[in-house]
C-alpha cells in the first residue's frame, strides 16, 4: 500500500522528465544501431506494386518491392554484406516474405527478421536483414526484390453496413518507401478490383513535390515518381513517429466477403493395412468484412433483386477447395452433424487424371460480416492411386502433390510421402494453422522436409486408434491403468524394448499467418517400416484373442460350479471304474 | 404339455435295448440331438439379433447418424458430459444452460442407466483403442439393445411354454412397431435400455419364483436395479410383482419359494432403487411404491399364518385369523391414514391420476395434455404398432388361462395392466408390446405345435431315435411350416402318432387324427399371415418411425430434398450469439437448443416447472409492449419461434399455440384469456378475420414479421393467401430480425436493450413503427370482439 502509494507520488512528480529521458535514450540507441555505413547505400529505384486482387474479399494482399541498391563507398571500404528492410505492419500482419537478388530466388534463410532490440525501432515495423548472396562490394549496384505477402490488410470502411449496402474496404499504407536508406527515386503502383475505388492522401496538404498522381486506368493506379525520398529511420529518429509519415490511402469497392480462415486444423493419416490416406479438415472461419448493422432480412435474400437481395455484398458461405481427383469418401460436416449442401464437381474421377477435382461447400447459413462458422470436410485416397517418386512429372499424369511409395528399390522399408501443406480455396487466409500427420505404428527414423521454417515443427504425442498397442505387452498397462492399478517395471521395460504399442508417430506442424498463395505448399515425410509381417501382428492379436476367448468358454463348459448334482462327479474315472468292479 | 423334446427320457428305447455299449450309444446321439439344438437357437437367436439391428437403421441410412426428437437430445448431452468428466461430477452436475434463471440439478432429476450404459462401452472402446465417436454409441445404442431385449423376451416366454414359443417371441420382438417406435437408430431415450430390463426381470423374476433360488433372486433384484435406474417406468414392476404374488396367494398357491423369492425382491430391490439418487426415498415415501410394501407386510403375514397353522388347532386358528386379521386391518388402514395425513406418505402424482381419469390431465395438467403422445390411444394406433398381434395376444391369454401355471398367472396379469394402460396413453403402448410378443408367440408356436404335430415328432424326440426321422433334423419352426406345405409326403405314420399325445398333450385332440388338408389349410394362411405381419412392422418402422424430426425430407420429382433448417439456425445460434445469450422458445425446443447451440434456455423439455413455462407462453399471447417488459425481466436476448407456413410444417409454433395460451392463462388468468384469441365465429384464425389479440400476439408477429410482403408469402398450413387484408408486412419494435432459416422454419429475433430513459417500446419506435391497426373487418363483428380481448389485454 505504502510502496504504491510513493510510486504514484514520483510518478506524478518525474513522470515529465522521465518520458524526456527515455525518448532521448531511445533516440541515441537508434542512431547508434544506425551503423555508419548506412548513409553509404542508396536505394537509387524502388517499384512498390500492391495488388488488392489475388484473393476474394481481398483477405490478403501483396506487395512486390523491386529495389535498386547502390553501395557508394569509396573503393577499397569493406563490401556490404547486410541489407536492412522495413515493412511496415499498418496495412496487414505480414505472412510470408520472400527474397530474390537479381531475379534469382534466394533461400529463406538469407532473410532474418530482427528483434525489437535489434532493431532498435519504437514503431510498428517489423526489420528484416537480408544477407547478399555475394556481398555487394563499393561503388556496385545491385537489384533486390521481396515479395511480401500481408493479411487483413484491407478493413472495412466503414466498419458496419446494413444487409445490400455496398462494402468498402480501405488500406492505409506509408506513401513512401520505409527504409533506413534515402530513396533516389521511387514509383508505386496499385492494382485492384471492382469499381467505386479511390485514393486519398494523408494529410491531404502532403507536400507537392513528393505527390504527383495519375490514374493510369479504372483499376490500375499509380503514384510517383517521389525524388530523394530520405532515410525514414531519420523521421523515427526525431521522435516524429509514423503520424508525421504520408500515408496513402486506397478504397475499394469489395462485393465478396472477406473470410479469414481464424483456425485450421489438418488431420493426415497414413495407413498401410488398409492402404489409405485419410485427409480431414476442421475449419473455423470468421468474415472479417464489415459487420452487418441493423439485423438480418430473409426477405430481402428472397428477393429477386440479385445486388441487394440474394447476393448482397460482404456475404461468403462457398468456399472451393481441390481435392485429389481419387478422392473417396468424402464428407462435410459439423459439430451438429452433415452439412447436406456440398457438391464435388460432376466429372466422374479419371484413374490418370492429374486434375484435382474442385469440392464445392457451402456453409449452413450465408456468412454475413461479422459471423462465423465451422466445420471439418475429408476424404480417403488410396495410397496405390498416388504416383510414386519415380514417376516424372511429364510421364506421370498423376497429381504431383500427392506422391507416395519407396524411395529405393535396395530398401523397400523405407516410405516417402508427399502431401500439399495445405489444400485450400486459393484465397484463404489462415492465422493459425496446424498440420497433423499421423503415421503407421511401428514407423520410425521420421525425416521431414518442409516448405518453409515453421514456427513449431514436433514428433508428439502418438495418435491411438483402430486397436493400436493391442501386443499382449504393451496392452497389459492399459488394461491396469483401468483398473487404477500401476503398472510393474518389467512390463515397462519390456515395452520400452518393442516396437509396438508405442502407437502411431504424429507430427505436429503449426505456424500463425498462413496466405495460401505466400507459400511454397509440399511436406515431404520419409520413415522406415518393416514390411508386411508387421501389418499382420494386429490381425494375428485380434485372433489370438477371440481363440482365447473360445478357450475360456471351453474350459467353462466342461467345469462345474453346482455343489449338487452327481455324487460321483468329482471322481476320477478310474475310481468309477473300480466301484464297477467292487460292484 | 409340449415340454422341451431334449428333455424327454428314452424309456421305450432303453427298455428294449439293455446292452450298455447302444445306451452310450443312446447317451451320445442324445447329447448330439442337445447341441445341435442348442446351436441352432443360437444362431436363431442372432440372426433375431442381427434382424433387431438392422430394421432400425432405416434413418441411418436415410439421414445420417444423428440423434432424433427432443429428449434423446438431451440424453446425449448428458452422456457427453459424462464422458468427459467423472460419474461424481454427472452426479454433482448442476446444468446453468438449463432453465434460466433456476437452472437444473441434473444430477438428482435424472436416471442416470442409459448414460452410464454408453459410456460404459465408449470408455471399453477406448481402452482397446477403438476411438468411437460417443455419439455414434448414442445412435445405435438403441438398436443393439433391441437384440438384448429379444433374447430377453426369448427367456421370458421359455418360461410360458418352451423355446420354440421363445423364438417367436424374440422375433415379434424385434420387429413390433410399438417397440421400434421407440428403438430406432438416433432416438436416444431411456425406453431403449429400460424395454430390455423390464423383459429381463420379468424372467428373473419367473425363475426365481420357480426355483425359491436366493441366486435367481438377486439376479432379479440387480435387473429391476439397473431398471430403476433407467427408466421412470420401473413403478409397472414396483406394482406388477406384487399384483402378482398377491394372486397367488389368493389362489392359494402361497409356498416358500415365493416367499423367499418376494421377501429378497423386495428388501434387496427397495434398497437397490434407493441409491439412484433421483429416486433417493420415494419407494418408502410416495404412494405409488405403497403397494409392494404392503404385499411384503401381508406375504409375512401370510406365512405366518401358514406356520401357525401347522402348529395349532383348527379351531384355535380360526380364532386367532378373525381376531388377528381384523386388528392388523384396523391397524394398518390407520397406519396408513397417519401416515398420509402427516404427509410422510406423498399422495399420488398428477400424472398417475390421469392414468385412471383419462379427462384429468385436460383439466388439470394441460402441459401433459398437450404432448401429443400423452393422448388416449385409438385403436388405429393399436393395430398401426402391433399389427396381428393384437389378434394372437388373445389367443395367447386364453392359452394362459388353460394352462394356468405360476408363470401364466404373471403373464395374464401383466397382459391385462398393459392392455389397460396402453388404452391410457399412446406412449404406454410401448409397455404393451413386450407382453404382447410374448403371448403373440406363445400362441403361435400353440398352433404351430398343434398343426405340425407329429410330423417332426421323431426328430424332435430322442424317443424316435428307432425310427429314422422324416424330413432330416429339425428347422425353425416358421421354415418348417413351409417346409411342411412343401413336402405333403410327410403324413404321420400310426408309429409316430403314438409318440405324439406326449410331444403335445395341451393340444386336446390327437394329431394323428389331422389329414394333409387339415394342416395345410392352417398352416398355409399362418405362415402368411406372419409374413404379413413382417412386412407391416418394416414397413411401418421404416416410414413412420424413422425420421429424425431435426431433419426433414421433402421429395421434388425424382430427387429428394433434404430441409434442414433446424441446424441451420441452430448453428446460426452456436456460432453467432454471445457464450451466455439467453433463448427464449417453447419448452419443446429447450433440449435441442441447449444440445445443438450449447445456449442458455428458459425452458425446456423436462417440464418440472409450470410456472415458468406459462410466463413463456405469456410472453408470446401477449402484446409486444407488455411482452417486451416480461423479456426484460427474464434477461431474454434472443427469441427462438418456429413457422411453417412456408413449407407447410404444421407442427409450428402457430398450431401449438393454443396450448401456450392455456397453460399460461392457468397461472396468469388475468393476463392472458384462451377466448380472446378466437375470432367472432368462435374460430382459431390468422387470416382477416382474427382476433385483434391474435394479431396483436408477439407469435403472430413473430412468425409473419416481413412474410407476407415477401413473393414467398402465402400460409401453406392454415392456407392464408397474401391477397387477404392482413397479408400486410407486420413491424416489430421492441425486438430484431436476426437470422430466418432458408424456408423460414425457424426465426430468431434478438430483444433490444431495455431503455435507460424507462421509455414505453411504443414511444421509443414510434418514429418506425406504424402503429399497428386492426385489419378491416366487418363493423358487425368489431364489438363483441373487442369485448372478448378485452380480458387478455389487460
Amino acid at each position: 500500500m505504502r510502496a504504491s502509494l510513493w510510486l504514484s507520488a514520483v510518478g506524478r512528480q518525474w513522470a515529465l522528465p522521465l518520458v524526456a529521458v527515455w525518448l532521448a535514450l531511445t533516440g541515441l540507441l537508434a542512431l547508434a544501431g544506425a551503423s555508419a555505413s548506412d548513409a553509404l547505400v542508396v536505394n537509387s529505384r524502388v517499384a512498390r506494386q500492391l495488388d488488392f486482387t489475388i484473393s476474394d474479399g481481398s483477405a490478403f494482399h501483396s506487395e512486390l518491392l523491386n529495389i535498386t541498391v547502390s553501395y557508394e563507398a569509396p573503393q577499397g571500404d569493406a563490401d556490404l554484406a547486410h541489407y536492412r528492410l522495413t515493412l511496415p505492419v499498418n496495412d496487414g500482419m505480414i505472412s510470408s516474405v520472400s527474397p530474390y537478388e537479381e531475379d534469382q530466388f534466394q533461400p529463406l534463410e538469407s532473410l532474418r527478421l530482427l528483434s525489437r532490440s535489434e532493431s532498435s525501432s519504437s514503431s510498428p515495423v517489423q526489420v528484416y536483414e537480408y544477407s547478399f548472396a555475394t556481398p555487394l562490394p563499393p561503388q556496385a549496384s545491385r537489384t533486390l526484390a521481396f515479395y511480401v505477402i500481408k493479411i487483413g490488410g484491407a478493413r472495412p470502411t466503414p466498419a458496419t453496413i446494413e444487409q445490400g449496402d455496398p462494402q468498402f474496404l480501405a488500406t492505409t499504407t506509408p506513401l513512401h518507401f520505409v527504409s533506413p536508406y534515402k530513396t533516389t527515386e521511387q514509383i508505386m503502383t496499385a492494382k485492384m478490383t471492382g469499381d467505386g475505388h479511390s485514393v486519398s492522401l494523408i494529410p491531404s496538404n502532403t507536400p507537392t513535390d513528393h505527390r504527383r498522381k495519375s490514374i493510369a486506368s479504372s483499376t490500375h493506379f499509380s503514384l510517383g515518381p517521389f525524388v530523394d525520398v530520405p532515410a525514414t529511420d531519420d523521421i523515427f529518429a526525431t521522435g516524429a513517429g509514423t503520424a508525421k509519415l504520408p500515408l496513402v490511402s486506397f478504397r475499394i469497392r469489395e462485393p465478396a466477403g472477406q473470410a479469414i480462415v481464424e483456425d485450421l486444423t489438418r488431420t493426415a493419416t497414413v495407413s498401410h493395412l488398409t492402404g489409405t490416406l485419410h485427409v480431414d479438415n476442421s475449419y473455423h472461419v470468421l468474415n472479417t468484412g464489415a459487420a452487418l448493422r441493423g439485423g438480418f432480412s430473409r426477405a430481402k435474400m428472397s428477393s429477386p433483386d440479385r445486388s441487394h437481395g440474394s447476393n448482397p455484398d460482404g456475404m461468403a458461405g462457398i468456399f472451393r477447395f481441390p481435392i485429389p481427383s481419387m478422392a473417396k469418401n468424402i464428407y462435410f460436416v459439423d459439430q451438429l452433424g452433415n452439412v447436406s449442401s456440398s457438391i464435388v464437381d460432376a466429372e466422374t474421377p479419371q484413374l490418370n487424371s492429374a486434375l484435382p477435382r474442385i469440392l464445392t461447400l457451402k456453409t449452413r447459413y450465408p456468412l454475413f460480416g461479422g459471423w462465423r462458422a465451422e466445420w471439418s470436410h475429408g476424404y480417403t485416397v488410396p495410397l496405390d492411386s498416388l504416383g510414386t517418386f519415380s514417376d516424372t512429372e511429364a510421364a506421370s499424369p498423376k497429381d504431383p502433390n500427392f506422391l507416395f511409395g519407396s524411395t529405393s528399390q535396395d530398401d523397400p522399408s523405407l516410405h516417402m510421402l508427399r502431401l500439399p501443406l495445405l489444400e485450400s480455396h486459393s484465397s484463404a487466409a489462415i492465422l493459425r494453422f496446424e498440420l497433423n500427420i499421423v503415421l503407421p505404428e511401428g514407423a520410425r527414423d521420421v525425416h521431414i522436409k518442409l516448405p518453409f521454417n515453421v514456427d513449431f515443427l514436433s514428433i508428439g504425442d502418438p495418435t491411438f486408434s483402430f486397436l493400436d498397442s493391442l501386443s499382449p505387452v504393451s496392452f497389459l498397462p492399459r488394461v491396469l491403468s483401468f483398473f487404477g492399478l500401476p503398472t510393474p517395471a518389467w512390463v515397462r521395460t519390456l515395452e520400452g524394448n518393442s516396437i509396438l504399442g508405442q502407437g502411431r508417430p504424429t507430427i505436429v506442424i503449426r505456424h500463425q499467418l498462413v496466405a495460401s498463395l505466400s507459400h511454397e505448399n509440399d511436406i515431404e515425410v520419409t520413415y522406415r517400416l518393416n514390411g508386411p509381417e508387421a501389418l499382420l501382428i494386429k490381425p494375428v492379436s485380434l485372433s489370438m484373442v477371440i481363440f482365447l476367448m473360445l478357450a475360456a468358454l471351453l474350459v467353462w463348459s466342461r467345469s462345474s460350479v453346482s455343489i449338487e448334482g452327481d455324487a460321483d462327479f468329482h471322481k476320477a474315472p478310474w475310481m468309477a471304474a473300480e466301484k464297477a468292479k467292487a460292484e | 404339455m409340449s415340454t422341451s423334446t431334449m428333455e424327454q427320457k428314452p424309456a421305450a428305447a432303453a427298455a428294449t435295448l439293455p446292452d450298455e455299449a447302444s445306451a452310450a450309444l443312446q447317451r451320445q446321439k442324445e447329447q448330439a440331438q442337445r447341441s445341435r439344438l442348442f446351436v441352432m437357437r443360437l444362431v436363431i437367436l442372432g440372426l433375431i439379433w442381427l434382424v433387431a439391428f438392422g430394421s432400425r437403421l432405416f434413418s441411418v441410412v436415410r439421414f445420417e447418424s444423428i440423434i432424433h426428437e427432443f429428449d434423446p437430445w438431451f440424453n446425449y448431452r448428458a452422456t457427453r458430459m459424462l464422458v468427459n468428466s467423472s460419474l461424481d461430477d454427472f452426479l454433482n452436475w448442476f446444468d446453468h444452460l438449463a432453465w434460466y434463471p433456476l437452472g437444473r440439478a441434473v444430477g438428482g432429476t435424472v436416471y442416470p442407466g442409459l448414460m452410464l450404459v454408453s459410456a460404459s462401452i465408449y470408455r471399453v472402446l477406448q481402452a482397446v483403442n477403438i476411438p468411437m465417436d460417443i455419439r455414434h454409441i448414442c445412435v445405435f445404442l438403441a438398436p443393439v439393445f433391441s437384440g438384448a431385449t429379444a433374447v430377453s423376451t426369448y427367456l421370458f416366454t421359455r418360461e410360458l411354454k418352451d423355446e420354440r414359443a421363445g423364438l417367436f417371441a424374440a422375433a415379434f420382438i424385434a420387429l413390433a412397431p410399438g417397440y421400434s417406435s421407440r428403438s430406432v437408430a438416433g432416438s436416444y431415450d431411456n425406453e431403449a435400455v429400460a424395454i430390455f430390463a423390464l423383459q429381463l426381470t420379468f424372467f428373473l423374476w419367473l425363475r426365481a419364483q420357480r426355483t425359491g433360488s436366493t441366486l435367481w433372486s438377486l439376479a432379479c433384484v440387480a435387473s429391476y436395479w439397473f431398471m430403476v435406474a433407467s427408466w421412470g417406468g420401473y413403478v409397472f414392476i414396483t406394482n406388477l410383482i406384487p399384483l402378482h404374488v398377491l394372486a397367488m396367494v389368493l389362489l392359494g398357491r402361497f409356498n416358500s419359494r415365493l416367499h423367499t423369492a418376494y421377501s429378497i425382491f423386495y428388501v434387496f430391490g427397495t434398497l437397490a432403487s434407493m441409491t439412484v439418487p433421483f429416486v433417493n426415498f420415494q419407494p418408502v415415501k410416495t404412494s405409488e411404491h405403497m403397494a409392494a410394501l404392503g404385499m411384503f407386510v401381508l406375504l409375512q403375514g401370510v406365512a405366518g399364518l401358514y406356520t401357525l397353522r401347522r402348529l395349532m388347532s383348527p379351531a384355535a386358528f380360526r380364532r386367532l385369523l378373525v381376531a388377528g386379521g381384523l386388528a392388523a386391518l384396523v391397524a394398518g388402514a390407520s397406519a396408513l391414514y397417519v401416515l398420509r395425513d402427516t404427509d410422510l406418505i406423498r399422495p399420488w402424482a398428477g400424472r398417475f391420476y390421469s392414468l385412471w381419469d383419462t379427462n384429468y390431465a385436460r383439466v388439470h395438467l394441460p402441459i401433459v395434455a398437450s404432448v401429443s403422445e400423452h393422448q388416449p390411444t385409438t385403436w388405429t394406433s393399436f393395430f398401426f404398432d402391433l399389427n396381428l398381434m393384437t389378434v394372437f395376444f388373445p389367443v395367447g391369454l386364453f392359452l394362459c388361462f388353460r394352462r394356468f401355471g405360476d408363470a401364466h398367472v404373471f403373464a395374464i396379469l401383466n397382459g391385462l395392466t398393459a392392455v389397460y394402460f396402453s388404452a391410457v396413453m399412446v406412449r404406454l403402448v410401448l409397455t404393451l408390446a413386450p407382453i404382447a410378443c410374448v403371448l403373440s408367440g406363445y400362441a403361435v408356436s400353440h398352433l404351430l405345435d398343434y398343426y405340425l404335430g407329429g410330423v417332426f415328432g421323431p426328430a424332435d424326440s430322442p424317443a424316435g431315435t428307432g425310427h429314422p426321422p422324416a424330413v432330416g433334423t429339425p428347422v425353425p419352426a416358421a421354415a418348417a411350416a413351409a417346409e411342411a406345405s412343401a413336402t405333403p409326403t410327410t403324413e404321420p405314420t400310426p408309429t409316430k402318432a403314438a409318440t405324439i399325445p406326449a410331444a403335445a398333450p395341451a393340444a386336446g385332440s390327437p394329431p394323428g387324427t389331422l389329414g394333409l388338408i387339415d394342416r395345410v389349410s392352417v398352416l398355409l394362411p399362418l405362415v402368411l399371415v406372419l409374413v404379413v405381419l413382417h412386412l407391416h412392422c418394416i414397413f411401418v418402422t421404416s416410414t413412420s418411425y424413422s425420421n429424425p424430426s431435426v431433419v426433414l425430407s421433402a421429395s421434388l420429382g425424382d430427387s429428394r430434398m433434404i430441409i434442414d433448417d433446424f441446424r441451420e439456425s441452430y448453428s446460426w445460434l452456436r456460432h453467432n450469439t454471445p457464450q451466455d445469450a439467453r433463448i427464449m422458445s417453447w419448452w419443446d425446443y429447450g433440449y435441442q437448443i441447449s444440445g445443438f447451440s450449447n445456449r442458455t434456455v428458459l425452458v425446456d423439455n423436462n417440464t418440472w416447472n409450470n410456472t415458468h413455462i406459462a410466463t413463456v407462453g405469456k410472453a408470446f399471447a401477449m402484446d409486444e409492449a407488455n411482452a417486451f417488459d416480461v423479456m426484460v425481466q427474464n434477461d431474454v436476448d434472443y427469441v427462438l419461434v418456429v413457422f411453417g407456413g412456408l413449407l407447410g410444417y404444421s407442427g409450428d409454433d402457430i398450431n401449438k399455440f393454443l396450448w401456450m395460451v392455456r397453460i399460461a392463462q392457468g397461472v396468469y388468468p388475468g393476463d392472458v384469456t384462451e377466448r380472446a384469441f378466437f375470432n367472432s365465429r368462435g374460430q382459431f384464425k390468422v387470416d382477416e378475420t382474427a382476433s385483434p389479440t391474435m394479431y396483436n400476439s408477439l407469435m403472430f408477429k413473430l412468425s409473419y414479421h416481413r412474410f407476407y410482403s415477401t413473393s414467398v408469402g402465402k400460409d401453406r398450413v392454415r392456407m392464408v393467401a397474401p391477397h387477404s387484408s392482413i397479408s400486410r408486412d407486420t413491424p416489430l419494435a421492441s425486438v430484431e430480425e436476426v437470422y430466418t432459416s432458408s424456408s423460414w422454419l425457424v426465426r430468431i429475433y434478438r430483444v433490444r436493450e431495455p431503455d435507460i430513459f424507462g421509455r414505453t417500446v411504443d414511444e421509443r419506435f414510434s418514429d418506425f413503427l406504424p402503429a399497428l391497426k386492426p385489419p378491416l373487418a366487418p363493423v358487425e363483428s368489431v364489438l363483441p370482439r373487442l369485448a372478448l380481448s378485452g380480458a387478455g389485454e389487460r
